[in-house]
């Protein structure tokens, strides 16, 4: 899936900023979908310090401008 | 399922996100496209005041660090100024870990006033307001409700949020008269040269139940899904203005890139939300889902939250929801499509994503163009 493109090779100043913007976003990987029983202690653990494995996506439920995460 | 201060995730994402229908239905428009149109829209119920105490008292209880609270409708800037006002002291009466919560609202912008835009702006609210696209487009279907079209109170409103610091986000619902080149170049002329905005979403319209006489043939189809945004990401390159984000152009790229999306209906977490409807009832995901009676799994004013988000029923619906179609074990895009939003699935949400055959092609169209794009001797990784 991954072409060898990059953000330095791309002539498209457009298609630059999306490639910075995405950077930090966690790569693409088969996920599980299991249904998990947590405790909160646990769901703290797994807070943004940058993304994690179980990561939001909840800032584009309205597509924000100002995700909170890393970009 | 589990014990007392357990919580069941169901999708990828570290908490579940709300979406809070403040006023249930209720709307001062009457857009013809509207999935709650079968609903009597003039009836509505603001939030009581002991709810909505108990849903952030109890959410903030449940989940941990940084949150976001979807504040929806029908149209949510009807429940009032001091209905807005008293979820932000609830939030600071609950908030005792002092974590970031963001409240984000989605407006038809028709109601902003300097008083609200200042209220929003002072509370750090994100804005998202629904604009379809030039005014022809736009007042086409969203009307309000004695009929007039909506377009210069929506840009009034956006005037009003720009002139307090807020520039909003802008949701387009496409229909398939929208999705002609030349009507599409237009609405991104208008968007991006003439409103300026930076921010855009697409929500493409499809009639699932079929019920909507005023929509008859507005449903968009893969071909029209492809036509549109062919025609944003070239507009798009052509502006070449690296601060403009299109949010679906962005997963395109993002899925070619090998990059995860942030959108629900592109990642597979339309289970890592619920819908809080004004008199308690809870749904399993998000709000388009709330004219299911039969996906409701519990009323917030009978039941504690922690025990509807733990109930069996949502567990099962989500399993249901999560489990794709054989056939897109198969398919190069899985992991940037997930079988796309659950409401637009063949035998609704468990069937095959009804716009699959447009993924596909604009996922192999962006990936060649972007080859197209790039300078073959180079190879600096991202």
């Amino acid at each position: 899936m991954e072409a060898q493109i990059t953000i330095a090779s791309v002539k498209s100043g457009a298609i630059r900023g999306t490639l910075q913007r995405i950077a930090g976003r966690p790569p693409i990987q088969p996920i599980s979908f299991s249904p998990r029983e947590v405790t909160r202690e646990e769901m703290a653990k797994d807070c943004k310090s940058g993304y994690s494995e179980n990561w939001d996506n909840y800032d584009d439920y309205n597509n924000f401008p100002d995700a909170p995460y890393p970009e | 399922m589990n014990g007392k201060e357990t919580i069941v995730l169901t999708a990828p994402m570290r908490i579940i996100v709300p979406v809070i229908k403040v006023v249930g239905d209720l709307c001062n428009m009457r857009c013809s496209y509207c999935f709650y149109h079968l609903r009597d829209q003039t009836v509505g119920k603001v939030m009581s005041s002991p709810l909505l105490e108990k849903f952030v008292r109890e959410y903030l209880e449940i989940f941990p660090g940084e949150i976001c609270l979807n504040w929806h409708g029908g149209e949510p800037l009807l429940a009032g100024i001091r209905f807005f006002e008293e979820i932000v002291e609830f939030e600071k009466k609950y908030n005792c870990e002092k974590r970031l919560i963001r409240n984000t609202v989605q407006t038809n912008g028709t109601l902003i006033t300097e008083k609200w835009a200042s209220f929003f702006r002072r509370y750090e609210f994100g804005v998202g307001v629904s604009v379809d696209g030039a005014e022809r487009t736009h007042s086409r279907f969203r009307k309000m409700v004695g009929g007039k079209g909506s377009f210069l109170r929506t840009l009034h409103g956006i005037e009003l949020l720009r002139s307090t610091g807020i520039e909003p986000a802008i949701i387009q619902t496409v229909t398939r008269s929208s999705t002609g080149v030349a009507t599409a170049r237009e609405n991104f002329a208008f968007f991006f040269e003439e409103l300026g905005i930076k921010q855009l979403g697409i929500n493409f319209f499809h009639d699932v139940t079929r019920t909507n006489d005023d929509v008859v043939g507005e449903s968009v189809a893969s071909d029209d899904i492809v036509r549109l945004l062919k025609t944003y990401f070239e507009g798009w390159l052509a502006r070449n203005d690296s601060h403009i984000r299109i949010r679906e152009i962005d997963h395109l790229i993002g899925g070619v890139m090998g990059k995860r999306a942030t959108t629900c209906n592109w990642s597979g977490s339309c289970t890592g939300f619920f819908c809080l409807d004004a008199d308690g009832t809870v749904y399993p995901s998000c709000d388009r889902m709330s004219d299911r009676n039969d996906l409701v799994i519990g009323n917030l004013s009978k039941s504690p939250l922690r025990e509807i988000l733990n109930s069996r029923k949502r567990v099962d619906y989500a399993q249901k929801v999560n489990t794709v179609p054989s056939a897109c074990h198969e398919c190069k895009w899985l992991l940037a499509c997930y079988n796309g939003c659950a409401l637009h699935r063949e035998e609704s949400p468990v069937g095959r994503y009804l716009f699959c055959d447009a993924r596909k092609a604009l996922f192999e169209y962006v990936e060649r163009r972007l080859t197209e794009l790039t300078v073959p001797s180079q190879s600096i990784v991202t």
